[in-house]
C-alpha cells in the first residue's frame, strides 16, 4: 500500500543545512507578501503542507496517517467541546473532553511499558500537539477561547515550523498573530531577529553540537560502558556531554522554528533563555524548555493551586505548593515515557523544587546573607550541577549501564 | 533608517557571508598532502579519511611510497610491535593503508573501494573479513552512517548501473541504512527499482560532487589521529633488524605471555582489567550467536564484484577467536568454523582463492590480543603470509561472480555439506 | 483600591505592603510574585472585589505592576 510514498526523499524538520534553503526558498513569497502587507494564506497551507509531508514521507510514511487521523481526532473533539461550551458548561463533560484529547498519548506512551513495543497511534511530535489541543479545551472552558472553527484549529495545530518540536504556542496567542498582517516595521523587526536566530541556530545545531553529539557524548558513553555495571569517571563526562547536547541540539532547533515562525509573521514564544546561567531551580525553569514549563505552570501547577485553595484541601499553604510542585513535575516525568528514569528526572525536579522554596523562606527568616557576586555564583554552581546530575538520569544512560546486559543489543 | 537600509542591514551581511563561502568552496583547491600527512593517514584510521576521498587517492596513486589497501575492521586497532604496518615498514617494500575500525563491515568498505577504484584497478589488495559481521541484521545503521558520508553515497550513486543486480541490491540496502538523508536515498530507491537517474538528478550529483571535493581537499589532512607517531615508529625500533619468522614469532609469543600475565585467558592485561574483570553476565552470554544467516554475505558479495571490476588481486584473511574466552561465553565453535565454511565457499566458488583462514587458530598461544582480536604472534603469521604476494609479482586473477550469492537463500542458507552441495549443483556450473 | 491591592499582595507573598508601595515595579521580574502566591493572590481578589478571573485570563503581562492589576480589577467590575 502506498509504496510511492515510501521512496520520496524524507526531510526532517531543520535536518541538513540544505533543508534550509529548500525551506527558505519556499517561504520567500510568503515573506515578500507579508512585507507589502499581504498574507498569501493558500500559498501558505501549501508550502506547510509540503514540508510536514516531506517530515513523514519516505520510511516513516505510516506516520503521515497517524498525523492526519490524530489532528481529525483532536479538532472534532476540540470543536465539539466548543459548541457545547457556548451554551453549558458541566464539570463531567469538560474532563471527558481532557480525557479524550489525552487518550491517544496516554496510549503511546504506556505502550512500550504495557505490551513491549511503541504504539502505530505514535508519531514524531504528538506531544507536543497534545499540548496545544488540550491547552485549547481548558481555555475554553474559562470561557476565554471566544471564536474557534475548524480550519482555525487545524492551522493552529498543524503550524508548519513547529509541530514536531514546539515551541508550544498557545492558541489565543497565535490566533491573534494570525489573523492581523503584521505592519511593515513590526515585520522587518521579525526579520531582523530571525535571521541572527538562524545562524545561533546554525552553530548550535551543525557546530557545538556536533562535538557534544557525535564526537564526546558518543565517546563517554564508550569508555564508562566499560566498566559496565560499575560507576567511573567517566560517567561524569557523560553527565556534562549529555548536557551539552541536549542544550544545543534542543535550543538549536527551537532558535530555527522561533526564526522561521518569525519570516512567517507568528510570534511563537522562545523556548530558552541562557538557562545554565540560572540561580534556582526555579528560575532555572523559568528558562529552559518556557514553553512547556510554563505550559504546566499554568494548567497544572496553578490551576491545582488554585482548586486545592479553593476547597480549602490544605490548612498549611507551604504543604500545599509542596505537593503541587511534586505533582507538576511527576506529571511531567510521565509525560516522558514511562520509564524509570523519566520518573525519576520528574521526582528529583519536584523535590528540589520544594528543597528550594524551603531554603529561601528559611534564609529569609533565619539570617540576612547579603546578595553579592560570590553567593549568585555558589547558587548558580550548585543549580547547574543539580540540572546536569538530573540530566544523567534523564538521557537513560544509567538504564543503559545497570541494567542492560551486555551482548544483548 | 528606511525600510531599505534596515533589509541591506539585516540581508547585507548574510549576502556577502554566502558569497564569500561560495567562492571559497568553488575554487578547486588541490589537493597536495605532504608525505608525512599520508604515512600519518595511511595508519590513523580515522572516519576521516574513510569517508573521504583525497588522502587516499594521492595515497594509492604514489607509485613510490607503494601503498596497499587493508581493509578490515576493529583488529586494525591492535597496533603492537608486530603489526602488520610496523612489520612492512621495517622488513617489507609496501606500506599498508589500513582502512578499518569497528563497524566498518562489506558495505562501508564498498562505498570506500568505490571512491578510489580508478586507484585500484589491477594492484593488489588485502581483506580481513570477520564472522562477527554476520549477524541476523548486518551492519548496523548507525555505524553504516557512521563511516559513510554523503560524499561516499553520492560518487556511488554516480557510477551506479541500474541493470546491475548487484548495483540494484547495494541501492536498496544504501536505501535502508541512511534512513534520513533525502536525496540520496530517493536516488538509491530509482535505482533499486532499475530506473536511471535523469539529467536534473546528474547534474545535482555532479555539482555536489564538485562541492564536497573541494571541501575534502582543504579539509581532511587535519585532525589526524597521529598513531604513526605514537605506534608505529617508536615500535619498529623494536623489532631485530633482519628478518627471522621462527625468531620474530617465538619473541611474540613470549612477549605475549607478559603482556597478558593477569588473567588465564590470553588477553591483554590493560584489557582485562578493563573490560572483563567486572563485567557480570559473561558465562553463557554468547551461547545463542549465530554468523550463519546474515544479508551481510549479500554485501559481501558485491564487494567482491567490486573487486572483481577493478580486478584488484586480493588476498583474504578469516579472523580467529580466542577458544578460552568462547568456552566461558558459550559461544558455538562448531557455529563458528561454519561460518568460516561458508565465507570460504562463497570466495572459492568465484575464484578468490587466496584465502588465509585463520578461523581454527585461536587457541594458539600468542595468538590473540584479546577475546576476539588477533596481535602478537597472529601478527607475525600474518604478516608472514602476506608480504610475500604483496612484494612479488602475482598471475592476474580470474574472478567469475555468480548472482546467486545475493539472494536470499543464499544469505539464510545453513552451510551444511549437503546444503552446499545442493546450492552448488542449483546455482553454480 | 490601590492600598487594598498592596494588602492582599503583601499578604499573599508574606511580606510588608510597604514592599509593593511603587505601583509600576514588575512584580515577576523581581521574584515578588511566584506562582503559588499569584493563586492566592488572584482568590483574594475574587473575593475582595467580587468579579471572576479565569487563571486563563491571567496574561502575566498584563497583570504585572500594581497600577496594571487595578485597571484589570475595574474592567472585570463593569463587565
Amino acid at each position: 500500500m502506498l509504496t510511492w510514498m515510501q521512496d520520496l526523499p524524507n526531510f526532517t524538520a531543520y535536518g541538513t543545512p540544505t533543508y534550509f534553503i529548500y525551506l527558505l526558498v519556499a517561504l520567500l513569497p510568503l515573506g515578500i507578501g507579508l512585507y507589502f502587507g499581504k498574507r498569501f494564506s493558500w500559498y501558505e497551507a501549501l508550502v506547510s503542507f509540503v514540508f510536514i509531508f516531506l517530515m513523514f514521507d519516505g520510511q516513516s510514511y505510516q506516520q503521515a496517517f497517524s498525523l492526519v487521523a490524530y489532528i481529525i481526532y483532536q479538532t472534532v473533539i476540540v470543536i465539539s467541546y466548543f459548541h457545547y461550551r457556548q451554551k453549558q458548561n458541566a464539570s463531567a463533560i469538560f474532563y471527558l473532553a481532557v480525557f479524550l484529547s489525552l487518550l491517544p498519548i496516554i496510549i503511546v506512551k504506556f505502550s512500550p511499558a504495557m505490551v513491549g513495543h511503541n504504539s502505530l497511534l505514535g508519531f514524531l511530535g504528538i506531544s507536543y500537539l497534545t499540548f496545544r489541543a488540550a491547552g485549547t479545551i481548558i481555555e475554553t472552558r474559562d470561557g476565554v477561547v471566544k471564536d474557534l472553527n475548524w480550519w482555525k484549529f487545524v492551522r493552529f495545530m498543524a503550524f508548519m515550523p513547529t509541530i514536531t518540536s514546539g515551541p508550544i504556542d498557545r492558541y489565543r496567542r497565535f490566533a491573534k498573530d494570525y489573523q492581523q498582517v503584521p505592519s511593515r516595521e513590526k515585520y522587518l523587526d521579525l526579520v531582523a531577529k530571525a535571521v541572527p536566530y538562524l545562524f545561533i541556530g546554525f552553530v548550535y545545531e551543525f557546530v557545538i553540537d556536533y562535538f557534544f553529539g557525535q564526537l564526546w557524548y558518543p565517546f563517554m558513553v564508550k569508555q564508562a560502558l566499560l566498566s559496565a555495571p560499575h560507576l567511573s569517571w567517566w560517567v561524569v563526562g557523560v553527565a556534562y556531554t549529555y548536557a551539552g547536547h541536549l542544550y544545543f541540539n534542543f535550543a538549536g532547533y527551537s532558535f530555527f522554528a522561533v526564526a522561521i515562525s518569525y519570516l512567517m509573521g507568528v510570534q511563537t514564544p522562545i523556548n530558552f533563555n541562557k538557562p545554565f546561567l540560572a540561580k534556582n531551580i526555579k528560575e532555572f525553569w523559568n528558562r529552559w524548555h518556557m514553553t512547556l514549563s510554563f505550559w504546566f505552570r499554568d494548567y497544572i501547577f496553578m490551576r491545582f493551586v488554585f482548586m486545592a485553595t479553593k476547597k480549602k484541601w490544605f490548612k498549611n499553604r507551604n504543604v500545599l505548593s509542596s505537593v503541587a510542585y511534586m505533582l507538576n513535575m511527576m506529571v511531567m516525568g510521565f509525560w516522558h515515557g514511562v520509564t524509570w528514569y523519566y520518573i525519576l528526572y520528574g521526582f528529583m525536579h519536584g523535590l528540589a523544587l520544594v528543597v528550594n522554596d524551603w531554603w529561601l523562606r528559611y534564609k529569609r527568616k533565619h539570617f540576612k546573607i547579603k546578595s553579592t557576586k560570590w553567593t549568585k555564583f555558589v547558587a548558580g554552581f550548585i543549580t547547574f550541577n543539580f540540572v546536569v546530575l538530573s540530566f544523567l538520569v534523564f538521557c537513560g544512560f544509567l538504564d543503559k549501564l545497570w541494567f542492560v546486559v551486555p551482548g544483548h543489543h | 533608517m528606511t525600510n531599505k537600509q534596515k533589509l541591506w542591514s539585516i540581508f547585507g551581511p548574510v549576502l556577502i557571508a554566502a558569497g564569500l563561502a561560495l567562492v571559497v568552496f568553488a575554487i578547486p583547491w588541490k589537493s597536495n598532502n605532504s608525505p608525512a600527512t599520508l604515512q600519518k593517514a595511511a595508519v590513523s584510521l580515522s572516519p576521516n579519511v574513510f569517508k573521504n576521498r583525497a588522502i587516499k587517492v594521492q595515497a594509492l596513486a604514489d607509485k613510490k611510497a607503494n601503498y596497499v589497501p587493508f581493509f578490515g575492521s576493529s583488529e586494525f586497532n591492535r597496533m603492537d610491535r608486530y603489526y602488520p604496518a610496523t612489520m612492512a615498514a621495517k622488513y617489507h617494500h609496501y606500506r599498508p593503508f589500513m582502512f578499518g575500525s569497528r563497524g566498518t563491515q562489506s558495505l562501508p568498505q564498498l562505498f570506500n573501494m568505490t571512491m578510489m577504484a580508478p586507484q585500484m584497478k589491477n594492484k593488489k589488495a588485502v581483506f580481513v573479513i570477520s564472522p562477527q559481521w554476520f549477524v541476523k541484521k548486518g551492519v548496523m545503521p548507525d555505524a553504516f552512517r557512521y563511516y559513510n558520508g554523503t560524499y561516499a553515497n553520492l560518487v556511488w550513486l554516480a557510477q551506479a548501473n541500474p541493470k546491475s543486480p548487484y548495483d540494484r541490491y547495494t541501492a536498496k540496502r544504501l536505501g535502508e541504512l541512511t534512513s534520513d538523508s533525502g536525496t540520496v536515498a530517493s536516488y538509491a530507491y530509482k535505482i533499486e527499482r532499475g530506473e536511471q537517474l535523469n539529467a536534473f538528478e546528474r547534474a545535482n550529483i555532479k555539482v555536489r560532487i564538485a562541492l564536497l571535493a573541494h571541501e575534502d581537499n582543504l579539509f581532511s589532512g587535519f585532525f589526524l589521529k597521529d598513531n604513526y607517531q605514537k605506534r608505529i615508529q617508536p615500535r619498529e625500533k623494536l623489532l631485530p633488524k633482519r628478518y627471522d619468522y621462527d625468531r620474530l614469532y617465538a619473541q611474540a609469543v613470549k612477549a605475549h605471555a607478559k603482556a597478558t600475565n593477569n588473567n588465564d585467558l590470553g588477553v591483554l592485561n590493560s584489557f582485562y582489567d578493563q573490560r572483563i574483570k567486572h563485567a557480570k553476565h559473561i558465562a553463557g552470554s554468547q551461547k545463542h550467536f549465530s554468523y550463519l544467516k546474515s544479508p551481510e554475505y549479500a554485501d559481501l558479495q558485491v564487494v567482491l564484484n567490486q573487486l572483481k571490476k577493478t580486478n584488484t588481486n586480493v588476498v583474504f584473511m578469516i579472523t580467529p577467536v580466542n577458544t578460552k574466552w568462547e568456552q566461558k561465553t558459550g559461544l558455538d565453535m562448531q557455529m563458528y568454523y561454519q561460518t568460516a565454511k561458508k565465507i570460504k565457499f562463497q570466495l572459492q566458488a568465484q575464484g578468490f582463492n587466496h584465502i588465509i583462514d585463520y578461523s581454527h587458530a585461536g587457541s594458539k598461544p600468542g595468538f590473540m590480543n584479546d577475546t576476539i582480536h588477533i596481535g602478537w604472534a597472529g601478527w607475525v603469521d600474518f604478516d608472514h603470509r602476506i608480504a610475500p604476494f604483496l612484494d612479488n609479482p602475482q598471475p592476474a586473477p580470474h574472478y567469475h561472480m555468480n548472482e546467486a550469492f545475493l539472494s536470499t537463500e543464499w544469505q539464510n542458507l545453513t552451510p551444511t555439506a549437503t546444503n552446499l552441495q545442493q546450492f552448488k549443483a542449483q546455482h553454480l556450473k | 483600591m490601590q492600598a487594598q491591592i498592596q494588602e492582599l499582595l503583601a499578604q499573599a507573598t508574606g511580606r510588608d505592603a510597604a514592599d509593593f508601595a511603587d505601583v509600576t515595579m514588575d512584580l515577576y521580574a523581581d521574584g515578588m510574585l511566584d506562582s503559588m502566591a499569584t493563586v492566592q493572590f488572584l482568590l483574594s481578589l475574587q473575593d475582595e472585589f467580587d468579579i471572576q478571573v479565569p487563571v486563563s485570563e491571567f496574561d502575566r503581562d498584563a497583570w504585572n505592576t500594581v497600577e496594571k492589576i487595578e485597571a484589570r480589577v475595574k474592567e472585570l467590575q463593569n463587565d
